[in-house]
């Protein structure tokens, strides 16, 4: 039986397409953008968490660590993620959760038996399953076919959200098992691309246009201070949008809020933490997309 | 809200005007209506309770100042003053004796007592009715067996009448009183002899009705000779509804509503119970809608007019003892009315006043009326939008009711189809038929979590260190899950078995203390079989036993089972000390529990099962009794404000709860912050129950964040959310708005709102795990204001 790894299954996911849906994010993305909100999809391997307002102090951790990756200090525990391997020894002794896998490995059964308990609500909403990441597309697509096969088998409508940096043949084969995509289109700039998100966008621009001839498309660009908000990125990806058909697109603001995911890790981002967008100024963008004769939602 | 609809929406300046002063006044105790009881029962020694009451009703419908409000066009108090907390002795006194100088400073729902009332009371009120009242005769034939099983049973109704019932609204209007007399007149003439005090004593009350129903007309004609304009004009207006409505029945749409809130605030008048539901209000007075409508009536007047009652269903609260004012906090007093539904042919009911009950709910939104939203799986879209608006403005109302669930459980308790399908709400969540039903909902409360506390320790107190319950053993002589569960069940039996002696007791003390005629003529069958409500007049005749509280029950008994006996993490010996001494030094331990069992409201089948059985078991066991007015005793799985002190009652248990903290809110609620699954799972947990062994009324709390319901898709989902609940079979459910405030407590209280998630761009977070930064950033952006 397929398994993988699975950082987070979202039940009454409503954000994330049509209706009401559970949302699967599987891990190892084959980007790294500057200002990811899911630090812990990249990897495709197990990591250990530290959750500090659960943590009661009790110490016990520290025993078991073999790498003094944990320290007792002012009844606080420290967690230095540099020295830790990740072979899982406090999280096996913590008793509140704090220290905790960031990821479970499931089997698609496994998968399966919780995004049935919801088969009522996404009839009742045009809900259904969306699979996330991470990406569903990265190194654990086979993982991801699998659910969505076994999905359409049982009826659920399924969602695939993802970057869209695939090859054409794995593409292909998500259109075999998948009702509607979500992409992110990031930064038009090939090299900006590259240097916010350490791949070029050439493979994606190509897939996202492969696809919405035979798909509406929703695309996403998140609104990321110094790297994807500027008004020339935004003009650029509206000229591109344009010619798909029926695409639509949707704007969402920056929040702040991401860099809670890296704290878990002792981390901070590696994009600045910057102020989300005004009204004024989302509605800016939203009215140069719409000009271009573009849908758009703001969230 | 669009913009158009806010226009659409705004109340009249009568409306605000009215509603400036419909509350925030003090509240004061009123002992009028007790000095002309007294003065009544003085004069009449010696003859019935039956007449006494009905003697003194009339003559307090004759007697007590009453008042009106200039811009008032539904009149009608029980006292002068508004939101007074009126001392009724026939009930009983020596709760007030002793708790008389606390009530103006009490935390929960206080009272001024003028010093001059207080005086009064002393000297003329409480002498006389010392071992005369409900409460002294409880106490006389019951009082030592209530209190030697207080710690798991607590025995409800024993100062009070019982209330809790939804009158025939439509005998009220399509009779009125004066032919409801002439009718008990005609009966008392050619009843047997011992039927006759019960239809003499009717038609003494609908005497009082009509002299009180007029003397509201006489006041309103005076008091417009003074006034001018708009007041003059409504004021004159309602002196022809109230000189019509004493001699004849309902004509129009604001006699009607006049003629209902006058029914209540008689019920009021009489029993100072409390909930007098007014129950499918938009199916009653749909007829004299629409005939007002074809004599030219506007929807904005209608909506005015309802409105106006609206406000009047906050004018009249409950003065409870201090126990119960904690047990029922912020004097619910519980005027349900419940629109939609469907017919008995299961087509939709809804008509053009569910809607307009739904806008006078988004204009008014105080406590009262107790608004509820029947829905089935016909229920249309629209109404399932309207009724989403609505709960988007925050106050948890409507309250959420679920045709295809409770239907069949009705039926199950033997009620008609017809009957079953016209159901109603009474109190806060409990279920009734219409006008045909003393469901006497609230008996009692058993609190099952104190019996599984005995069950661990012998039957020793943990708090007291007292024996209360049998010797069954302690949790060290256990060998296995199954034996605890063993001593369990014979701790509960041995509870059940005394309470529900107890409770009939105080049933029939009710039926010789405080029969009510007035009442009984509007509930049906006692007319016709000349025998009062109280004593089983009514078609219909259950009893309501609440069980506290299967999440508790379930997460300690899935510690127990996986952690204790499965695993065996968790040492006995270790565990039973540590609840002895409240987890004290046990950080560890009691974390181990909290963390590392799964929880009631996570769809984990086998723990979710235990709430299952539990409540099963219990609400058989239950239908092995039968009242003493011949009827079934139903379960009910609700709390209102009593998981607090429930759980004040209680020591450490097993799920990792300390010792005196409350329990799970609501009644199949999850324990607060332990469903972190989110509602589709929380639901699936809950609706494991078998929701027709809880035909008394079921209760779950949901919350939401108020950004949820701000877009087009955050509305039809939550559409869909509620056809979800439809579909699974769920009771009933509160959905509460998170305001600002709630989530600054949150930010103090993490583990009551540990199931509490916000959406971070691109994933949804917990917000106690969120850092204080970020928790502020959120709380700062989470302005819930008024709305509307």
């Amino acid at each position: 039986m397929e398994s993988g790894l699975v950082f987070d299954i979202k039940r009454f996911a409503v954000h994330d397409g049509a209706g009401i849906r559970t949302t699967v994010f599987l891990k190892g993305c084959p980007l790294r953008c500057a200002w990811c909100h899911n630090p812990e999809g990249m990897v495709n391997r197990q990591r250990i968490w530290q959750v500090r307002n659960r943590c009661i102090g009790c110490g016990v951790c520290v025993k078991a660590c073999t790498q003094k990756a944990l320290r007792a200090e002012g009844g606080r525990i420290h967690f230095d993620a540099a020295r830790c391997i990740s072979d899982g020894g406090c999280a096996r002794v913590c008793t509140t959760g704090a220290l905790r896998w960031d990821s479970k490995r499931m089997t698609v059964e496994e998968v399966m038996e919780v995004l049935r308990r919801d088969r009522i609500a996404y009839e009742k909403s045009g809900g259904g399953v969306t699979l996330s990441g991470g990406e569903p597309m990265g190194e654990q697509a086979e993982f991801a076919l699998a659910i969505l096969a076994q999905c359409k088998r049982e009826g659920f409508r399924t969602t695939v959200e993802s970057c869209m940096f695939t090859s054409i043949e794995i593409l292909r084969r998500f259109e075999e098992v998948t009702d509607q995509f979500i992409t992110d289109i990031k930064i038009l700039d090939s090299e900006r691309h590259r240097a916010a998100t350490g791949v070029e966008n050439r493979r994606i621009l190509e897939n996202i246009k492969e696809l919405s001839k035979r798909h509406s498309l929703l695309l996403r660009t998140p609104m990321i201070p110094g790297y994807t908000e500027d008004l020339e990125n935004v003009r650029a990806i509206g000229a591109f949008v344009r010619e798909l058909p029926g695409a639509r697109m949707e704007l969402l603001n920056f929040n702040p809020l991401f860099v809670q995911k890296y704290r878990y890790r002792g981390e901070v981002p590696e994009c600045p933490q910057g102020e989300r967008l005004t009204r004024e100024e989302m509605e800016l963008r939203r009215g140069i997309l719409e000009n271009m004769g573009i849908e758009v939602v703001c969230s | 809200m669009p913009k158009q609809e806010q226009r659409e929406w705004r109340e009249t300046q009568r409306i605000k005007r009215l509603k400036s002063r419909a509350l925030g006044k003090e509240r004061f105790v009123s002992i009028e209506q007790a000095k002309i009881i007294t003065a009544c029962y003085q004069e009449h020694e010696g003859e019935p309770a039956a007449r006494k009451r009905a003697l003194s009703f009339r003559a307090a419908c004759e007697r007590m100042e009453i008042a009106i409000d200039p811009d008032e066009l539904i009149v009608g108090n029980r006292t002068k003053e508004s939101r007074a907390g009126v001392i009724f002795p026939e009930g009983g006194i020596t709760w007030v004796a002793k708790e008389i100088d606390e009530l103006a400073t009490r935390k929960q729902d206080p009272f001024t007592v003028r010093p001059e009332d207080r005086a009064d009371f002393f000297e003329r009120i409480l002498p006389f009715w010392t071992g005369k009242t409900l409460e002294d005769r409880v106490e006389e034939e019951v009082g030592e067996e209530i209190g030697a099983i207080k710690q798991v049973v607590k025995i409800n109704q024993t100062d009070h009448a019982q209330g809790h019932i939804c009158p025939n609204s439509i005998t009220w209007l399509e009779k009125g009183p004066a032919l409801l007399g002439r009718e008990a007149r005609e009966k008392q003439e050619a009843a047997q002899e011992d039927r006759r005090l019960f239809y003499e004593c009717v038609a003494l009350c609908m005497e009082g009705a009509v002299t009180f129903i007029r003397r509201y007309g006489e006041l309103a004609e005076k008091m417009a000779e003074e006034l001018e304009g708009e007041q003059k004009e409504g004021l004159e207006r309602v002196a022809r509804n109230c000189r019509s409505l004493a001699v004849s029945p309902a004509k129009g749409y604001h006699e009607a509503l006049q003629s209902v809130w006058f029914l209540f605030v008689l019920l009021h008048l009489e029993s100072n119970a409390s909930s007098f539901s007014p129950g499918r209000m938009d199916q009653t007075l749909l007829p004299y809608y629409e005939e007002s409508v074809a004599e030219g009536m506007t929807e904005e007047e209608a909506l005015e007019l309802t409105e106006c009652l609206w406000l009047k269903f906050n004018q009249v609260v409950y003065l409870r003892n201090e126990m119960g004012a904690r047990y029922f906090a912020g004097f619910p007093i519980g005027f349900n009315l419940a629109v939609g539904g469907q017919n008995a042919d299961g087509t939709d009911a809804s008509n053009t006043l569910t809607y307009l009950f739904l806008k006078a709910q988004s204009h008014i939104r105080l406590p009262q009326p107790n608004l509820s939203v029947r829905l089935h799986k016909n229920t249309p879209k629209k109404l399932l939008e309207a009724v989403t608006r609505v709960i988007a403005l925050g106050g948890g109302m409507p309250q959420i009711f679920n045709d295809e669930s409770i239907i069949p459980a009705l039926k199950r308790q033997g009620v008609s189809h017809k009957d079953a399908s016209d159901y109603a709400i009474v109190g806060c969540v409990e279920l009734t038929t219409q006008g045909n039903n003393l469901g006497w909902s609230d008996a009692a409360m058993f609190n099952m979590v104190k019996a599984l506390e005995l069950a661990a320790n012998n039957g020793v107190c943990l708090l007291t260190g007292k024996q209360v319950g049998p010797k069954t053993g302690y949790l060290t002589d256990f060998g296995s899950f199954a034996e605890f569960e063993e001593a369990f069940q014979k701790q509960v039996d041995h509870f059940i078995d005394r309470m529900m002696p107890v409770t009939f007791a105080v049933d029939r003390i009710h039926g010789e203390v405080l029969p009510s005629a007035f009442l009984s003529a509007v509930i049906d069958d006692c007319m016709e079989k000349g025998i009062d409500v109280t004593k089983g007049g009514a078609k219909y005749n259950f009893s309501g036993i609440q069980l506290i509280q299967v999440a508790n029950i379930a997460d300690s008994l899935a510690a127990l089972k996986k952690l204790v006996f499965e695993e065996k993490r968790v040492d006995k010996e270790e565990l039973l000390e540590a609840l002895r001494n409240d987890f004290e030094g046990k950080e560890t331990l009691r974390n181990l529990l909290l963390d590392q069992a799964p929880k009631y409201g996570n769809d984990v089948d086998w723990v979710d099962e235990l709430a299952v059985k539990w409540h099963a078991y219990f609400a058989r066991r239950l239908e092995e009794f039968q009242n003493v007015r011949g009827g079934r005793i139903q379960t009910g799985l609700y709390t209102v404000s009593a998981h607090v002190p429930m759980g004040l009652n209680i020591g450490a248990t097993p799920d990792g709860r300390r010792a005196l903290s409350p329990l799970a809110d609501g009644g199949v609620s999850a324990v607060y912050g332990r469903d972190k699954l989110g509602p589709t799972a929380l639901l699936n947990s809950v609706s494991k129950l078998h929701m027709e062994l809880g035909s008394n009324g079921t209760l779950l709390n949901m919350k939401f964040l108020p950004e949820f319901f701000e877009t087009r898709e955050g509305i039809d989902n939550f559409c869909a959310l509620l056809e979800t609940i439809v579909e699974l079979g769920i009771n009933h459910c509160q959905i509460n708005v998170v305001r600002r405030e709630d989530l600054i407590a949150a930010k103090k209280m993490p583990e009551q709102f540990s199931g509490l998630t916000i959406r971070v761009a691109g994933y949804t977070a917990f917000f106690v795990e969120l850092a204080d930064d970020l928790q502020d950033e959120i709380i700062a952006r989470t302005a819930f204001g008024g709305g509307g």
